[in-house]
């Protein structure tokens, strides 16, 4: 019971229930939002947002941010499609996407880490060179013909939980057990919050910051082949403004935007809240225009709630316990 | 002579702490008056009330005859007091005309733009003033340590500072670089600036002061011509108290030699620095700040590149490069900057205190938590940290107490060699005496421990033996029956270097 009400204080804990009430105040009005169809449809929505969330709160532990992800999802998406096209065996391109997708997070971490460029300009810089490129190679132009099997992912299921859900679940239990429970979980921690004390742990802070990039691009490639496989066509121009999606998802959980704390678990329940409210608009009949604006102050709202506990905190240390 | 400057019977306390007490003070005109004490016996207080930053509590600031209230750094700038602080404040993309000026930037016209023409002139009349010969519309990133100190300089006698208060000016500066320093202070002083000379360095007050006052524990103690005192004289003045038996004497039995350093230099600080530590020992580094000796600690870990040094571990050479490498070999250094390099504040004190070790709780990457649970457990009993669980934050521990979860955190990785860089700054009374404790249980348990400290009576009796740092240099080593605090403060101030093997 008291681990319980631990629970609820904590501000996953708040976000957790911030999903009840909505959820609770939309069917109030509207009782079909709880169709079992709707939440399915909710869920799968927000499989691909949680699984890169994870990646960007990782991230944003570390002291840093991804401006370029929305970029790199259309890249590794299109990538996929055409993997899938030139007929290769489908298990075979998922690894070479996800290995891509590694590798875009080794090129992020090391233009930050070894050439010491600040991690918003970086990826802001990134996210204009893929566009780029993407926009080179394809001239503008969609990828469809894509073959029967390409959809396995994105729209079958396993015992008629939809197949990006399961994948959603085994990933958000992965990382938050690999945050919580493993050696490189803790120095992520140790290096956002304290670098120089990190060093003096003998954590190699270098290789954990782009070590934290590159599975960041691996959770970022599976995002992308659990959302373009809902498709029969790929357009170029997917993934617009996702950095900031992400961002809210991650801020919204409690993730620090200062670096050093947050828990992913808040982060998988600050993309269920986003998307909820999202699909909400649907339902109340509100125009879905609403929907950017929406996010917007939410993540406002966020951060000036961790300010405000961080203010506090930082009062109550000087009165702290004594000895 | 006439009196510029009189402080009389000034006493400022802090929150718990009496850092000045019936101090006295005379500036006289066109005088170079120095202060001298120990780390810590609270010059930089005394400046910082003649400066307007401190309000004193009691006493008289009397300027030029006519007692004054400071109440900011404004009224002492507007009374003719100048400072030039140990750390320059510049604007590195800024000239020299305009570091010179910001803040009260010449104007002109109806739409009050800033008059560079005029700002010019003033800068260069003040640079001939002064003898330097520089552009003065060059910016202030390109200049070097010195030309920064003497642009301050400048700084201070644009606001038409008749005072002028120099804290530690040549700290960061090399020999010829003091020579030039001293021209030009020698020259202000001819022009009749007063000036208030503060220096570690005892050489250089003999060699430019007219006057010297000493202060010692926030009191003032003595003052002469410097014609008329000598070196012990001085240093009498400076310790004039007797260690107190207050700190536990460590009980051990000393061993073999562990750790060997020979000829460590830095090529900017440390020159040729040679000591060894046995297996239960207690070394003390005694010496004034910037002497070199977290240099010394930071540069054997691997914190700090060096130029020549060897480093032996029972005999063997250890090659550090960096702090992994002393950590794999069992040297744990636990930082003097607690809160920047000690503990991670929003880490809880569990995580904190199995942060370094905890590669050798874990089985391929995957922590063991009945493991991690044991050895914080361990720990915050055995240093009763007072926490309510050892998952509390270590943001909210008191400063004692964030102190034994760093401690906790090296102890947790077994070394064999701990050096410890003022483990009880700012810590109180009670935690205090828990860590000196501490330090001498590990000691009697065969570790080899370095203890950096200021303080020198903590210094005197915790350690077997210390090693005396002066200018980036051992200047000696005393066992605990010769070192005294006079004999050991006479090593860390006097001039001549007698290199003696550690």
């Amino acid at each position: 019971m008291k681990t319980i009400m631990k629970g609820i204080k904590s501000r996953e804990g708040v976000v957790a229930i911030l999903i009840l009430v909505i959820a609770a105040g939309i069917t109030m009005v509207n009782p079909s939002f709880m169709q079992w169809s709707n939440i399915k449809d909710i869920l799968m929505n927000v499989s691909y947002i949680t699984i890169a969330s994870l990646g960007m709160s990782m991230i944003i532990i570390t002291g840093g941010i991804d401006c370029s992800s929305g970029a790199v999802l259309a890249l590794l998406s299109l990538c996929c499609g055409q993997l899938a096209k030139m007929g290769l065996p489908l298990p075979i391109y998922f690894v070479l996407v996800v290995l891509l997708g590694t590798f875009t997070g080794l090129v992020n971490g090391f233009i930050i880490v070894k050439l010491h460029v600040p991690p918003m300009i970086c990826t802001l810089a990134l996210y204009n060179i893929y566009r780029g490129a993407i926009l080179l190679v394809t001239g503008g132009e969609w990828i469809t013909n894509l073959p029967k099997s390409f959809n396995i992912i994105g729209k079958g299921d396993l015992l008629g939980i939809p197949n990006s859900v399961v994948i959603m679940l085994v990933v958000v239990t992965w990382a938050v057990w690999f945050m919580e429970r493993t050696e490189p979980g803790r120095n992520i921690y140790a290096v956002g919050s304290n670098a120089s004390a990190a060093r003096l742990a003998g954590i190699r802070v270098e290789r954990t910051l782009i070590g934290t990039y590159m599975i960041s691009g691996g959770l970022l490639a599976i995002a992308s082949i659990v959302f373009c496989t809902r498709f029969t066509t790929i357009q170029t121009n997917v993934g617009e403004n996702l950095h900031l999606t992400l961002i809210a998802a991650a801020v919204i959980g409690g993730t620090s935007i200062l670096g050093g704390s947050g828990k992913l678990i808040g982060t998988f329940f600050g993309a269920m809240v986003l998307t909820i409210i999202r699909t909400a608009l649907v339902y109340l009949k509100i125009s879905t225009y609403w929907d950017q604006a929406l996010q917007g102050a939410l993540i406002l709202i966020a951060i000036l709630v961790g300010m405000y506990n961080l203010h506090r905190a930082s009062k109550t240390v000087k009165g702290g316990v004594s000895g | 002579m006439e009196k510029v400057l009189e402080l009389k019977k000034i006493r400022k306390t802090f929150p718990g702490v009496v850092a000045l007490q019936n101090m006295c003070f005379t500036l006289k005109k066109g005088e170079i008056h120095a202060i001298a004490g120990e780390n810590g016996a609270g010059k930089s207080t005394l400046i910082k009330v003649m400066a307007g930053v401190h309000i004193p509590d009691e006493g008289e600031i009397i300027v030029k005859g006519r007692q004054v209230q400071f109440t900011c750094p404004q009224d002492a700038i507007t009374a003719g007091i100048g400072v030039v602080h140990q750390e320059t404040s510049l604007f590195p993309d800024l000239s020299i005309m305009e570091n010179m000026f910001i803040g009260r930037l010449p104007k002109k016209g109806f739409f009050r733009s800033v008059d560079f023409a005029k700002m010019k002139a003033e800068a260069e009349r003040i640079y001939a003033m002064l003898d330097i010969k520089m552009d003065v519309i060059k910016p202030v990133k390109t200049l070097g340590i010195a030309e920064k100190q003497m642009l301050e300089i400048a700084k201070a006698l644009s606001q038409n500072s008749e005072i002028l208060i120099l804290d530690e000016p040549t700290a960061a500066l090399s020999i010829r670089e003091v020579e030039t320093l001293f021209k030009i202070i020698e020259k202000l002083k001819a022009s009749g600036v007063s000036i208030v000379y503060i220096s570690h360095r005892l050489e250089e007050i003999f060699q430019i002061a007219d006057y010297i006052s000493v202060i010692r524990d926030g009191e003032y103690v003595a003052s002469a011509p410097v014609s008329q005192v000598d070196t012990a004289q001085l240093v009498q003045w400076m310790v004039g108290r007797d260690v107190d038996e207050f700190y536990p004497k460590a009980e051990s039995d000393i061993g073999e030699v562990l750790l060997s350093v020979s000829g460590l230099s830095d090529g900017s600080l440390l020159r040729n620095v040679s000591f060894e530590i046995r297996e239960g020992e207690i070394l003390g580094f005694a010496g004034l700040a910037g002497a070199g000796r977290s240099e010394t600690a930071t540069a054997v870990v691997g914190l700090r590149p060096k130029i020549t040094g060897a480093v032996l571990l029972k005999g063997k050479e250890l090659k550090i490069r960096k702090y992994l490498d002393a950590l794999e070999n069992g040297i744990v250094y636990i930082s003097e900057d607690r809160q920047r390099n000690g503990v991670t504040l929003p880490m809880s004190i569990k995580d904190n205190i199995t942060l370094a070790m905890l590669k050798h709780i874990c089985r391929f990457g995957v922590i063991n938590r009945k493991k991690d649970k044991e050895v914080a457990g361990s720990y915050m009993k055995q240093f009763q940290i007072a926490a309510p669980h050892m998952n509390f934050v270590v943001g909210n521990l008191s400063g004692g107490n964030q102190q034994k979860v760093s401690v906790s955190k090296g102890l947790a990785c077994n070394p064999r060699v701990l050096i410890l860089d003022e483990p009880t700054r700012g810590v109180d009374v009670g935690a205090k005496a828990e860590i000196h404790d501490m330090i001498g249980r590990l000691a009697a348990s065969g570790m080899s421990i370095i203890m950096i400290s200021s303080e020198m009576p903590e210094v005197l009796s915790m350690s077997d033996r210390v090693v005396i740092f002066r200018q980036g240099a051992v200047a000696g080593c005393l066992s605990r029956e010769e070192a005294t605090q006079e004999k050991v403060l006479a090593l860390a101030l006097e001039a001549k270097v007698t290199e003696v093997q550690a």
